[in-house]
């Protein structure tokens, strides 16, 4: 117990803030995907409206040229690109990769939240179900039983190969990858919450909440979630990424979104082919995906120091 | 005494001794081992057949050191965790086996005040909401009005307006405590358990929660039931006190008569044991030897003979009667039994 | 109290908070020039409430003050040898050797992986040069001298497996068993039951007389002190108020604080008047006035308070730090 330091003044939100905000490189990480967002929905613009940004221009003449390359002459002046230059070179059919990766940015990007968004809201429900409603049993069974022993159930199941499956069934849409993504990854999520669940359950302040007459409702949403929602946070940043990962390795194989909209994992696949005469196919999306991803996971080890209830001052 | 039951509007000028609350006979279980299926096939007895009442207006102390149940005790009594036996009455209504929906009208009626300052309140929440969530969630005041009544609340606990958006760690443990109070407080309700309150505050903030309390009672006739393991705090605050050892109450009558004259070998061990601010009062504790007894099984006979200087070959056959002395107290001591030992179901 | 009497000495400990961010803050003092001179095969208390840096007082004792807190000066005088307690590595090898220290919290300061007995022969083995056999041997000693039932089986036992007053026995076992010559007790029986605090307060005093132990007790809980101390030292924000026998304490307090401490306690109020409190609240290090820190709290605050009050003695042993001593 010290009163060594002023008390920390505003709301544990704003006190994470502060925190996160000393953790350099988890800014470097979300200075990263900031200026990503902005680039990736400017490009949604631009690849939509300016003709020079347009991922689908198919210039035969200017097959596999490598980045910085200049347009030659033979390619039609409403066909060329910004300033007439490929930044990051064509690919086998003469399409800008820069334009490429610009639309694949707002794909990969929109399937990783979509997809950790769902599973973040079917894993808190069956987390805060569980944890808070869990002693209520039918024929000799408890719910928590029941839930987590489905959660485990899930976990065994070898993910990857069900979104192959369903993807191989269902029409390959951005929103079916998303979709599938999405059911098949809250069950880490259901854990962490229903652990905080069932600790916090038997603080002071949730018996407090119970005998002042709240409903259940209430006492789970605004005094069990706020609380146990640390290692969520946590876990969905690293989500986003490994949603992003997984949609990369579908797309790889080919299940993935379809030619000829452009997603990071889709650009690779063409790239594989071209390895040794376009490495640059290869390793702009590679190194592409490295990069967010390891901005994830900076910004959620930051988070996971911030968030600390150790670090709260008594 | 007479069992009347009159509400006055004005409790300071006649206090109807109508009990509040009535606890007769309670069991709390708590299981300890889980067999297959999630059956339990162990319990721990933390509250193993206790009587008590609360009368309007009151301060009834519950006194006893860690793990004798008292807090299990004061939780059961406001229906926050299930009895295995026994009944609980509030206001004439029995709560003891009210489904959860039924009881939340009632509720507000019956407050508690915590101990630790520091998990009391949710740490996300500012203080308007702590205060005044309830107060929506039964519909007493409007969004409009509600500012006014938290405002009122803060100020008769002694917090200023400016607090109300604030959050919990920007204040002290004092200050912590008056909000939990203020929470307890908007309700308006006729009983508050109070559970070791000002144990971990320090002596001088400790004064004024005290106070505090003791203030809010003169004007709001609210009654008490004080459990605190600290004699002076009780013996400054309490009308009456009940004695509580391994589950179960050993003495219970008169403040004043408890403490000073203690008929129970354990609350005489109590008394000495408590140490008061002057060098020169001789220090008479008396060393309890011995093992409290495992509360997983029955207790067979008296559940204090295991550490009691007096015990005698009866203590340990059959579990002493509770017997009326003279001076009002109850005591479950075999010391005390006479042949036609009178036990008295309901003190009030 | 003459300097042949002190188990120790300590004199003029400061202690800041020197705080990293923002950057280019300047350190915010807590504790200022306190010094001490426990009297030998005593105890003395240090009282204070919670924020009166009592507790960071032992830690500087023992050189255990980490970043952002700092030891900006105090000199420890031990026997004949002196050290500067600025030099946490000066005063490594006195800890546990010759000043051990007893915490709150049993449960906590134990190894729950190892049994007390194995815990009180590594105690042993890291201050003396001691064979294994021996140790154990001193070991189930000490268990018997503190009051275990049963030594040689208790030795063998995990903390969980025993109550919270025979884990903070078996604490003071472990403190003592390389034989200090002084015992901090930071609030050892804060977390016990009443009825086992004062056997282990007991216990420490019958330690006292056996081994000749000095024993410095930190509490909040004046009446423990006037039951189970000596002599006494009043602590606020960071400074010593008032020290002086238990006796003269409690017969003629001084300093203010101590007067409003004694009265706001409930054993000395009668049942329904209101109990006397002090006004305000114990301030943060960063409020800290210049001059006497209790005088924005104080009843009879003088334009004199603005200026640190150096100490009056009032009777033999009692020493109060206050300009208006005497009223």
């Amino acid at each position: 117990m010290s009163a060594h330091t002023s008390p920390a003044f505003g709301s544990p939100a704003a006190l994470a803030w502060r925190a996160l905000r000393q953790d350099r490189l988890a800014v470097c990480g979300l200075a990263f995907l900031a200026l990503l967002t902005i680039i990736a929905l400017l490009g949604a613009a631009c690849t939509n409206f300016v003709p020079a940004f347009d991922p689908t221009t198919v210039r035969l003449t200017d097959k596999l040229l490598p980045p910085f390359a200049y347009a030659s002459d033979l390619v039609a002046s409403d066909d060329l690109p910004a300033l007439g230059q490929y930044f990051l070179g064509t690919d086998e059919l003469g399409r800008d990769v820069f334009s490429r990766m610009l639309q694949g940015a707002v794909v990969s990007l929109s399937i990783g939240f979509v997809a950790v968004g769902i599973s973040m809201i079917v894993g808190i429900f069956f987390g805060a179900v569980a944890g808070y409603f869990g002693e209520l049993s039918w024929l000799g069974l408890s719910l928590d039983t029941v839930l987590m022993r489905f959660t485990d159930a899930m976990l065994c199941f070898p993910t990857f190969f069900l979104i192959l499956t369903v993807v191989a069934l269902l029409p390959a849409s951005i929103y079916n990858i998303m979709i599938v993504i999405g059911l098949t990854s809250w069950m880490g999520t259901a854990r962490f919450v229903r652990a905080e669940v069932l600790s916090l359950k038997d603080r002071d302040f949730v018996i407090a909440a119970h005998a002042t007459g709240l409903s259940s409702w209430r006492i789970v949403t605004a005094h069990l979630l706020p609380n146990a929602m640390a290692p969520v946070l946590v876990s969905a940043t690293v989500g986003v990424a490994s949603a992003i990962l997984t949609e990369s390795a579908l797309s790889f194989l080919g299940f993935g979104v379809q030619p000829p909209d452009a997603t990071w994992g889709n650009i690779l696949a063409d790239g594989k082919t071209f390895i040794f005469d376009a490495p640059w196919l290869f390793f702009v999306p590679g190194v592409a995906i490295l990069l967010v991803v390891l901005a994830f996971n900076l910004v959620g080890e930051g988070l996971r120091e911030a968030l600390d209830p150790r670090r709260a001052e008594r | 005494m007479t069992d009347v039951s009159i509400t006055h509007a004005n409790p300071e000028v006649d206090r109807a001794p109508a009990a509040i609350l009535e606890i007769e006979d309670l069991v709390v279980k708590y299981p300890l081992r889980v067999g297959w299926f999630g059956r339990a096939n162990q319990y721990v007895y933390a509250v193993r057949g206790v009587s008590l009442s609360v009368n309007a207006g009151q301060t009834v102390a519950l006194v006893g050191e860690s793990g004798c149940g008292k807090t299990s005790l004061g939780r059961a009594a406001l229906g926050l965790i299930k009895s295995a036996a026994g009944r609980v009455r509030f206001g004439g209504e029995l709560i003891s086996a009210m489904p959860r929906a039924a009881m939340r009208p009632l509720r507000p009626r019956m407050q508690m005040v915590f101990q630790d300052p520091f998990s009391c309140l949710n740490p996300r929440m500012p203080v308007a909401t702590i205060v005044g969530e309830a107060l929506l969630a039964h519909g007493r005041c409007g969004k409009s009005q509600l500012h006014q009544r938290v405002n009122d609340v803060l100020a008769q606990v002694g917090l200023e307006a400016q607090h109300k958006s604030r959050y919990p760690h920007e204040f002290s443990g004092g200050q912590r405590q008056r909000i939990g109070i203020a929470r307890a407080l908007a309700l308006e309700p006729e009983l508050i358990v109070c559970d070791e309150p000002v144990s971990a505050l320090d002596v001088s903030v400790q004064a004024q929660i005290l106070n505090l309390l003791q203030e809010l009672q003169d004007r709001h006739g609210i009654a008490y039931l004080f459990i605190s393991h600290d004699l002076n705090v009780v013996r400054y605050l309490a009308d009456r006190v009940a004695v509580m050892y391994a589950g179960e109450i050993v003495e219970h009558g008169d403040a004043q008569a408890v403490l000073e004259t203690p008929a129970h070998p354990y609350t005489r061990a109590l008394v000495r044991a408590n140490p008061v601010p002057d060098p020169d009062s001789p220090d008479e504790s008396v060393v309890l030897e011995g093992e409290v007894p495992s509360l997983t099984d029955e207790v067979i006979g008296c559940a204090f003979r295991t550490r009691c200087a007096d015990a005698h070959a009866e203590c340990a056959l059959t579990a002493p009667a509770r017997t009326r002395l003279d001076s009002g107290v109850e005591v479950a001591c075999h010391l005390y039994t006479r042949p036609n030992g009178l036990a008295n179901a309901q003190s009030s | 109290m003459n300097a042949t009497d002190s188990g120790f000495d300590l004199a003029g400990l400061c202690v800041d908070v020197a705080p990293q961010r923002p950057r280019g803050a300047t350190s915010v003092n807590i504790i200022d020039k306190v010094s001490l001179r426990p009297v030998r095969s005593r105890t003395t208390a240090i009282v204070g409430e919670s924020g009166c840096g009592k507790s960071l007082m032992a830690l500087a004792l023992m050189g255990l003050v980490d970043a952002p807190l700092q030891v900006r000066s105090g000199t420890l005088r031990v026997g004949d040898r002196t050290f500067a307690l600025s030099d946490k590595d000066a005063v490594r090898p006195l800890r546990g050797d010759q000043l051990a220290m007893v915490f709150q919290e049993p449960m906590s300061a134990l190894n729950p992986v190892f049994t007390i007995g194995e815990q009180i022969v590594e105690a042993i083995v890291t201050h003396a040069e001691v064979g294994a056999a021996a140790a154990r041997v001193d070991a189930v000693g000490w268990l018997k001298r503190v009051g275990l039932p049963d030594p040689q089986r208790a030795f063998d036992k995990f903390p969980h497996e025993l109550s919270g007053g025979m884990k903070q026995r078996a604490m003071i076992a472990m403190a003592l068993a390389p034989k200090p010559d002084v015992l901090i007790a930071d609030e050892p029986t804060t977390a016990l039951d009443v009825t086992v605090q004062g056997q282990v307060l007991r216990l420490l005093g019958s330690l006292q007389a056996e081994i000749g132990l000095t024993v410095l007790l930190i509490t909040h809980d004046l009446a423990l002190v006037a039951r189970h101390a000596q002599h006494v030292a009043i602590m606020y924000a960071g400074r010593i108020v008032e020290t002086a026998s238990v006796r003269q304490l409690f017969a003629n307090p001084q300093h203010p604080y101590t007067r409003a401490l004694l009265k706001c306690m409930p054993a000395r109020a009668r049942r329904g008047e209101p109990l006397a409190t002090i006004s305000g609240a114990v301030p943060n290090p960063n409020g800290f006035v210049a001059g006497c820190r209790f005088a924005p709290r104080c009843e009879f605050v003088t334009e004199a308070c603005a200026t640190v009050p150096p100490a009056s003695q009032v009777e033999d042993e009692h020493l109060v730090y206050c300009w208006n001593v005497g009223l």
